[in-house]
């Protein structure tokens, strides 16, 4: 499972990579937020994939470790805010749209 | 009460401006919004001072958010190291604000940035705990974003763009490395790491640090990570970029020299951080000359002058980090003044391309004296504290038998010098009789500057604050011992 | 006593800015009150000088820099007494002179702070005892030299000489500085007297000759010798006090000083003399040569200094105590006549208004006080008797008279040149008046007419003359030099010298004075030939080298940063992350590599969820119309939100979700401005975009590997099972966030209040007088009532059950999946969906303030057990009511309150943006 799990990683990392590369700004945004479910997957397998709900008792057996889950967390609001405010640039600054201007500075 | 007060004085450099910040957002007035702004920095400024006071002699001052023991809580951490950095940041922090004030271009928004950019630039400096870092990195981030694109126009915003997507890639390194990290050795506090990374397995651990040497260091704007820096720096206006140009670098460098060297110590100079530090500085310096206004020659100066205390910082010997620190804080100083000094003119010439400059010494003697100060510290001419940071530096690196980098940082020195000329003959030389600037816009350089004599004058003051933060660094025990509360 | 002595050079500098502005309270020239400071010093160094007239030497040591072993250390030997004595004596007449010289200005206070300065670090320099003392003021002698020289900075010539000056001085300063340290370390002190004991040490170790070339290459380029000698011509564009002051008789003589300063613990070695004697030998006759070709009167006498210099280099190079001994007695009469020949020179070209020697002649009769001056320096100049020329020049002969014949043979040579160029620069004086040149019907205004040319203001040639009489008496009682020189040799050599400069008439003195008159006479008479000699000479000359290296190292610049620097953030992705990646795989593949790879018990449900998750990336990529990408997108973060829900991580499932729900409605609100310009044929993409992103998956990939492997050690997060009861809850993921890790939490809520800010300050809202003008928002409630009326029940019925929804999720956060973030988006969903139907103004309220509010309560729940005492954020059971809450619910609350602030205050921005367009 882990191995799966760390290959899904490596192909949110490659495809958000390459539109990152792009020219267009909104896949490159599109691209910014692939890498960051990417980080946060990674964050969760070094919790392990073994174990329950980490809610004291949920259940039977041992619990996950919930480390990862708060970080992630955190990671992912901090993550939406900088996305969103770079939409809102991106929209007001009209800066979306037409594949020739590109990101050439 | 007292007692109190110095429990919490390590958090305040970081409360303290979030409070105001919060205070910002509500309110209308200028007239209040300035003076909450001043408040909130002149406040902080102190507590800092009060923190580097109480952490000479080496005293570390542990504060465990929530109350739950290391390394269960986040534990914030004021040593010399911090004390210094709070210190130097809350101090620019309140000269760039002047500066804005008295070139008008402060409003609501650009208030409760700067409030919220200090308290993350001192949250990074007093964090204990990996991940805090990484949040704490976040509020600096997106303040700066923030106040980078305030304001703007549309090709700026572009501009903007690459700084925040570079930043964005840089912190999903970041967020790899800590995963790494915490999966290698189970613990995020750094007093912790230090215990426990020589007992990880060391390919993750190695992993793990080469993620986090790329996050620092393209925040640090080392080589070669740099390439965001001159195109984000030339977008604001004098007293943020003179903010940004000054500090937000340095939490990178910072960022470096806390963690390579307790956590992921090299035992003796690494080959790495010394070509990377080589390189910094030959081709920062070389894109300095490249440029033709001042804002940029200055942009690309900064990455320069990274390049030496990345060289302190390579040379892991206890004078190479005391030195590495030093010319960390004289480079702050001087960079920021320069800035502005940049700034000043910009706002009275409305311009700062060297081909329309010209004679501002003439009517400008205080400008032009600042500015002749700020730079020849920042080339390492005596009397000022740049040359006795590069002393510092080459006596280290010759003690390590580096010649290698010692040569390269004498050439870059030179050439430095030969940049600094370039604008002083071309701007402030020459036919012309440009305006004159204010005296509340040349104020703030002009006590940088002062700064810069004093601790060129004596620079032993310094030098012994440094050495301090410099063996917490090289002997961590007692760092590691106060944290974890041994 | 000592303390006086600390105090000399930092006095001059201390009182350089006040010059200016005492001087016009006195209504004086500035140049009164420096030649009063410059007096003064003087004064002050004659009482010093008491005991170093019987060989004591004075010292002075105070305490500066100790964690690096720096002293202010000073030290007043005779060494130090003859430069010390030079530069005050010199400086008083030259002071003087500039008052009717110097033109009165608005720079003119600061010509004489930067005179001062000048003086005053040269005195630091001769008089410093510690390396880094000695490196300060040298380095500030460069820096008065660059400012002074670049006096008149309107004239592009002024600065570019300026620059050229600095550059190289201040290279071969840090050069040198390298040099210095070394020594210390060798030595192990900064300070010169300690120094002395080791030279023997210092001679023989590896580092020896390094330490010896960095040096000279710092005293060289100070004292201008071959290859760098072209800075000082340029720097002759300076004013005349200037250019006799700095780069005659003090600046440029600083490298000398050096030499014999630091010749016990460096020199007498085989290198040093084979390094130094030649340099010296050979600037001896490039300068003379050069002089001899000059057609500018002050490029004549900075070539002729030049040779000076050569000459001294040479001598102590040689090293024996009579050689030491004939610089010293050099020096002395070097700046006696040729100062009286700048100023004599200076005081011409004040009178005539130019420099050109072929422009002048005949000046005998229209200035004849001056052309007396300028002759008796001349005459000590060409080392004819009885002058104290020809005493220095055969004192430095007779050095040479045991040596190689070449070395002999070349100070004859120098003699002849000198004498030759003696004749052409007196030749203004004694030649015709040149005639006036027409051409082509232009009368030329260049030649001065006799009638208008008279003697100059007697302030420009009584210090000259002073001067030019002193150089006779140095020839005809030499016992003051003879002691001076004594004192100084001394200091160098550590043995007392006596120093005996007329022998009477002997053989070899007549036979140099016969060589270098008869030489010299022919040399003249050959010049005009000496213009082809001008440019093979000018091969010689680094500065050419100088220009282009200067020229090339801009040009260079500019190319290699336009290289790499493209502008593109592709670039410089792709040279970050490869970087990287190689970072990464060369690190772990010296380390190791541990990681599981096997799949073990893959689950049906998550591998599935797993590769739709992959599949919408990859089809994100795939997609050629934006929308479609979106939505792939947010397919992709479903897939990953029932991931987490599988993996046991229900909260980050919650949160997940209705994250990715917003995100795609914002994503959709900035695709709708495109329209369709989006859709087409997408360009081809570079290999290397393919590559890049393969190899960083690659890495990724087996780095997610590697976090995956168990390791040994054991997790803190143990421990908050175990505290999990004290900290009053069950949920540990909430108790993390809101109490453990609160304070990751608070930036958190940070970065989203800023983030609104920045929505915000891009998409202002409008005012309520605007919306009020608006026709479309009346529009919009007339139209299609059913439709409304449908969505106004739906939102009268829904929302509060949201809202009721999510205060349960607060409150039961601690217990079960929940908390304030999630309870926050839901209530600003059912906030959205009123404003939707009943078209009420979103927020009426203040944004602000609710935001403020909770980050506020955020923050005070973090910062108020400080005051009571406890550390920061740490929670508490608090009364209320009867009820015992955990404060970390007001913790909580704040985040709620946060972010329906943020989320409603950037939804109304974007909205109201979208509705602009």
């Amino acid at each position: 499972m882990a191995a799966l799990v760390a290959l899904l990683v490596g192909v949110m990392v490659a495809t958000g990579f390459y539109l990152l590369l792009g020219r267009s700004l909104l896949r490159q945004i599109i691209g910014l937020s692939l890498l960051s479910h990417a980080a946060n997957i990674i964050i969760l397998l070094a919790a392990g994939l073994r174990g329950g709900v980490p809610v004291i008792g949920a259940g039977p057996g041992s619990m996950t470790d919930p480390l990862p889950q708060a970080l992630i967390l955190t990671a992912i609001v901090i993550s939406f805010g900088v996305t969103a405010f770079l939409l809102a640039l991106g929209y007001r600054m009209h800066l979306f749209g037409g594949e020739e201007k590109g990101d050439d500075r | 009460m007292t007692a109190r007060l110095f429990a919490a004085l390590p958090v305040l450099p970081i409360v303290v401006p979030l409070l105001a910040a919060i205070l910002l957002i509500v309110w209308q007035s200028r007239r209040v919004q300035r003076t909450l702004g001043m408040a909130g920095a002149v406040t902080t400024l102190t507590a800092a001072i009060a923190l580097v006071l109480l952490s000479r002699g080496g005293a570390v001052m542990p504060v465990q958010a929530g109350g739950w023991a290391a390394p269960y809580g986040i534990t914030l951490v004021a040593d010399m190291l911090a004390a210094l950095m709070v210190l130097i940041a809350s101090l620019i922090g309140l000269v760039g604000l002047v500066f804005t004030i008295a070139a008008g271009r402060d409003d609501r928004f650009v208030h409760a940035g700067w409030q919220f950019l200090l308290a993350g630039i001192n949250w990074a400096f007093l964090t204990g705990d990996l991940f805090n870092l990484y949040v704490a990195y976040e509020v600096m981030l997106i303040s700066s974003y923030f106040l980078l694109t305030h304001g703007t126009t549309q090709r700026q915003a572009r501009e903007a763009f690459g700084y925040v997507a570079i930043n964005l890639v840089a912190s999903m390194f970041f967020l790899f490395g800590v995963a790494l990290v915490y999966s290698a050795t189970g613990t995020l506090n750094m007093a912790h790491l230090v215990e426990r990374v020589p007992l990880a397995p060391a390919g993750t651990v190695r992993a793990g640090a080469m993620m986090l040497l790329v996050a620092f260091g393209t925040k640090a704007a080392i080589f070669p990570f740099y390439f965001w820096l001159p195109h984000a720096y030339a977008i604001p206006p004098g007293g943020v970029a003179a903010f940004f140009g000054g500090m937000l670098t340095k939490v990178g460098v910072y960022s470096l020299f806390r963690v390579f060297t307790i956590v992921f110590p090299s035992g003796g100079p690494d080959p790495l951080l010394l070509w990377s530090a080589s390189a910094t500085m030959l081709f920062g310096v070389l894109g300095a000359l490249a440029q033709d206004s001042i804002r940029r020659i200055l942009s690309f100066h900064i990455i320069s002058q990274v390049g030496y205390m990345i060289m302190g910082l390579a040379l892991a010997s206890q004078i190479g980090i005391a030195g590495g620190i030093f010319y960390v804080l004289h480079h702050i100083v001087v960079k920021s003044g320069l800035i502005l000094v940049g700034g000043a003119i910009e706002e009275t010439q409305r311009t700062d391309r060297l081909d329309r400059l010209g004679g501002l010494a003439r009517t400008n003697g205080t400008l032009a004296l600042v500015f002749v100060v700020c730079a020849l510290s920042l080339a390492g001419v005596p009397p000022f504290s740049g040359f006795f940071a590069k002393l510092l530096l080459i006596r280290a690196g010759l003690e390590a038998r580096q010649y290698g980098v010692v040569a390269v940082s004498v050439v870059v020195s030179i050439l430095t010098l030969m940049s600094m000329l370039k604008i002083y003959t071309t701007a402030f030389w020459g036919p012309g009789e440009p305006r004159r600037a204010t005296v509340r816009l040349i104020a703030p350089a002009a006590a940088l500057a002062l700064i810069t004599i004093a601790v060129g004058l004596r620079a032993q003051v310094l030098y012994s604050l440094t050495s301090t933060a410099a063996g917490h660094l090289t002997q961590p025990a007692r760092y590691v011992a106060a944290v974890l509360r041994k | 006593m000592n303390l006086l002595l600390g105090a000399l050079p930092l006095i001059a500098i201390l009182a350089a800015p006040l010059a200016g502005p005492i001087a016009g309270r006195l209504r004086a020239h500035p140049g009164w009150t420096s030649a009063g400071v410059a007096a003064g010093l003087l004064a002050a160094l004659v009482v010093l000088a008491q005991p170093v007239w019987s060989g004591q030497a004075l010292r002075l040591s105070l305490d500066w820099f100790p964690d690096v072993g720096l002293r202010y250390a000073l030290t007043l030997d005779g060494l130090a007494l003859l430069f010390a004595g030079l530069i005050l004596a010199v400086g008083v007449l030259v002071l003087i002179y500039s008052v009717a010289y110097m033109h009165a200005g608005r720079e003119l206070g600061r010509f004489y702070a930067h005179m001062l300065i000048f003086m005053g670090a040269m005195l630091g320099v001769v008089l410093a005892d510690d390396l880094i003392v000695l490196y300060v003021f040298w380095e500030l002698t460069s820096l008065a030299s660059f400012f002074l020289i670049g006096y008149r900075n309107e004239d592009p010539d002024a600065r570019a000489g300026a620059t050229k000056a600095l550059v190289v001085t201040v290279a071969g300063g840090v050069v040198m500085l390298v040099g210095l340290v070394m020594l210390a370390q060798v030595g192990g002190s900064w300070q010169i007297s300690a120094l002395l004991a080791k030279a023997a040490a210092i001679k023989a170790d590896p580092a020896y000759p390094v330490i010896l070339t960095l040096v000279l290459i710092g005293a060289f380029t100070k004292s201008a010798q071959v290859p760098f000698q072209f800075w000082l011509p340029s720097a002759m564009v300076a004013p005349t006090p200037v250019s006799t002051y700095l780069h005659a008789a003090t600046m440029v003589w600083a490298g000398v000083y050096l030499l014999a300063r630091l010749l016990p613990m460096l020199g007498g070695t085989t290198l040093w003399v084979a390094a130094v004697t030649p340099v010296g030998l050979a600037t001896m006759l490039a300068g003379g040569a050069i002089a001899l070709v000059q057609t500018d009167l002050k490029g004549l006498l900075a070539y002729s200094t030049v040779g000076a210099l050569g000459l001294a280099t040479a001598l102590l190079g040689w090293g024996t105590p009579a050689a030491v001994a004939a610089a010293m007695v050099f020096v002395l009469n070097h700046a006696a006549f040729k100062g009286a020949l700048f100023l004599a020179a200076g005081a011409v070209e004040h009178e005539t208004g130019t420099r050109v020697m072929d422009r002048l002649g005949g000046l005998r009769r229209a200035m004849p006080l001056t052309f007396g001056v300028a002759a008796l320096a001349t005459l000590s100049m060409a080392g004819l008797p009885p002058f104290g020329g020809f005493l220095s020049k055969e004192a430095a002969v007779e050095a040479f008279l045991h040596g190689p014949w070449i070395a002999t043979g070349a100070v004859v040579l120098s003699g002849a040149l000198s004498l030759a160029y003696g004749i052409r620069y007196m030749w203004i004086f004694l030649g015709s008046p040149p005639q006036p040149r027409r051409a082509k019907g232009r009368v030329a205004a260049t030649a001065p007419s006799a009638e208008s040319v008279h003697e100059p203001p007697v302030l420009l040639y009584v210090p000259a003359g002073v001067l030019a009489v002193v150089a006779l008496a140095f020839g005809l009682a030499p016992g003051a030099v003879e002691r001076l020189a004594g004192l100084a040799a001394a200091a160098i050599t550590g043995t007392p010298q006596h120093v005996e400069l007329w022998h009477g008439p002997t053989p070899i003195a007549a036979a140099v004075l016969a060589t270098a008159v008869g030489g010299g006479w022919l040399i003249f008479s050959l010049h005009p030939l000496a213009d082809r000699l001008k440019t093979l000479l000018g091969w010689m000359s680094a500065g050419r080298l100088y220009d282009r290296a200067y020229a090339a190292s801009l040009d260079g610049a500019k190319i290699l940063t336009g290289l790499y620097l493209t502008g593109r953030l592709r670039d410089y992705l792709i040279y970050i992350t490869g970087t990287a990646i190689a970072l990464v795989a060369l690190g772990v593949a010296r380390t190791g590599f541990a990681a599981s790879l096997l799949p073990r018990g893959v689950e049906m449900g998550p591998a599935v969820t797993v590769l739709v998750a992959a599949a919408a990336a990859v089809a994100a990529v795939r997609m050629r119309l934006l929308l479609g990408a979106v939505l792939a997108l947010g397919a992709a973060g479903y897939s990953v939100s029932l991931i987490y829900l599988l993996l046991s991580a229900p909260d980050i499932a919650i949160t997940q979700a209705v994250i990715e729900t917003v995100s795609l409605v914002l994503f959709l609100v900035a695709i709708t401005a495109l329209g369709k310009s989006d859709v087409g044929h997408p360009p081809a993409r570079p290999a290397l975009d393919w590559l890049a992103a393969l190899a960083a998956g690659a890495v990724s990939a087996a780095m997610a590997a590697m976090v995956a492997a168990p390791s040994a050690l054991q997790r803190v997060s143990e421990d908050f099972f175990a505290h999990a009861a004290q900290a009053g809850g069950k949920n540990v993921v909430n108790l993390i966030i809101v109490d453990f890790r609160g304070w990751d939490t608070m930036g958190e809520i940070s970065v989203l209040a800023i983030a609104a800010l920045g929505i915000i300050s891009l998409a202002p809202w409008r005012r309520a007088a605007q919306r009020a003008a608006r026709p479309r928002r009346a529009k919009a409630a007339e139209a299609a009532p059913l439709t409304t009326l449908i969505l106004r029940t739906i939102a009268r019925v829904v929302s509060p059950v949201i809202v009721a929804y999510a205060l349960l999720l607060l409150a039961t956060g601690h217990y079960g999946p929940g908390g304030g973030f999630v309870a926050g988006l839901m209530i600003s969903a059912a906030m959205v969906l009123r404003s939707q139907a009943f078209g009420a103004a979103l927020l009426s309220r203040r944004w602000d303030v609710l935001m403020a509010a909770g980050l506020g309560l955020a923050a005070g729940s973090s910062a108020i057990p400080l005051v009571a005492g406890k550390p920061l954020l740490q929670h508490t059971l608090l009364e209320v009511g009867g009820h015992r809450l955990p404060s970390s619910l007001f913790f909580d609350l704040g985040v709620m309150l946060l972010v329906t602030g943020a989320v409603l205050a950037a939804v109304r921005s974007l909205v109201e943006a979208a509705e602009a367009e």
